[in-house]
């Protein structure tokens, strides 16, 4: 596993709380926006976004629920749940410590 | 009659599925959230210019098919384990406080007139369906609970002296 994809790995979850933050979405427009606001960094293989997906239901941090919009085709929706904004929050915290811990070291350099 | 379209993505979904040994339900889910994803994808792909062959092939080297079916199984199996086991200890939890229920403090068993009239019976097997039904989504589980909880109040009633069970 190269290092950007250790990273991505490390950092899909906080990047998925983000984005359900905003807007109850379903996974191809997950992916989508991944790849869109970071301008393709952060795009991965997209079947992947589900087990980790699933697993963050499992843990509590987002809900799931099928919604079928003008009898278009039924998909499946994430929103966010307050205890995932409670981790989304923690982790913005940890990211934020982290960068500004990693900018000092790499500047010292 | 399927599309040529629905036919390859079925084949893609075959392969996932294959990697799954999830109760049918959860299996149902994750290939139609799938399969609306890779149809996402390929209406995607076409209005970039893609024909369907080009569109598909795209789609299925950046899903990553052959890693996404074990990364599931992964997430989802020790789920379904922990909710069968705890779905099969609502008839057993039942059938212990059914027993109390029918057989009096001397031994002696009630009658199916009497343990019907008892609204603390109709609780029991309320409990006994409503549990798994609401608790892990599979009416299966809700179903098979209840029909052990009918078995064991027939066994009860009609076989008085099981009471030393």
């Amino acid at each position: 596993m190269s290092f950007r994809d250790q990273i991505r790995k490390g950092s899909t979850e906080t990047l998925l709380l983000m984005l359900l933050r905003d807007e109850p979405m379903y996974g191809y427009q997950i992916s989508q926006e991944l790849a869109r606001r970071s301008d393709g960094y952060f795009e991965t293989k997209e079947g992947l976004l589900y087990p980790t997906l699933h697993r963050m239901q499992k843990e509590g941090l987002i809900n799931s629920e099928w919604r079928q919009p003008d009898g278009s085709r039924r998909r499946k929706y994430y929103t966010l749940t307050r205890l995932g904004r409670e981790q989304l929050k923690e982790q913005k915290e940890e990211w934020q410590l982290f960068m500004t811990q990693l900018q000092k070291l790499l500047e010292t350099n | 009659m399927k599309s040529n379209l629905d036919q390859k993505i079925d084949r893609y979904l075959e392969a996932i599925r294959s990697h799954l040994h999830v109760s049918k339900e959860t299996e149902y889910e994750l290939l139609d959230e799938i399969a609306a994803h890779l149809e996402d994808a390929v209406v995607d792909a076409r209005q970039h210019g893609l024909d369907e062959d080009e569109a598909l092939a795209d789609v299925a080297a950046r899903f990553g098919l052959d890693e996404v079916g074990p990364a599931l199984q992964t997430v989802h199996a020790p789920w379904e384990s922990a909710d069968a086991i705890m779905a099969c200890v609502v008839p057993v939890v039942a059938a212990l406080i059914l027993r109390w229920l029918i057989f009096a403090p001397d031994g002696s068993a009630m009658s199916w007139q009497q343990i019907l009239l008892r609204p603390a019976f109709w609780i029991v097997a309320l409990v006994a369906l409503l549990v798994p039904a609401l608790q892990f989504s599979r009416w299966r589980y809700a179903l098979i609970t209840w029909g052990v909880f009918w078995v064991l109040t027939v066994i009860f009633v009609t076989l008085p002296n099981i009471q030393n069970w």
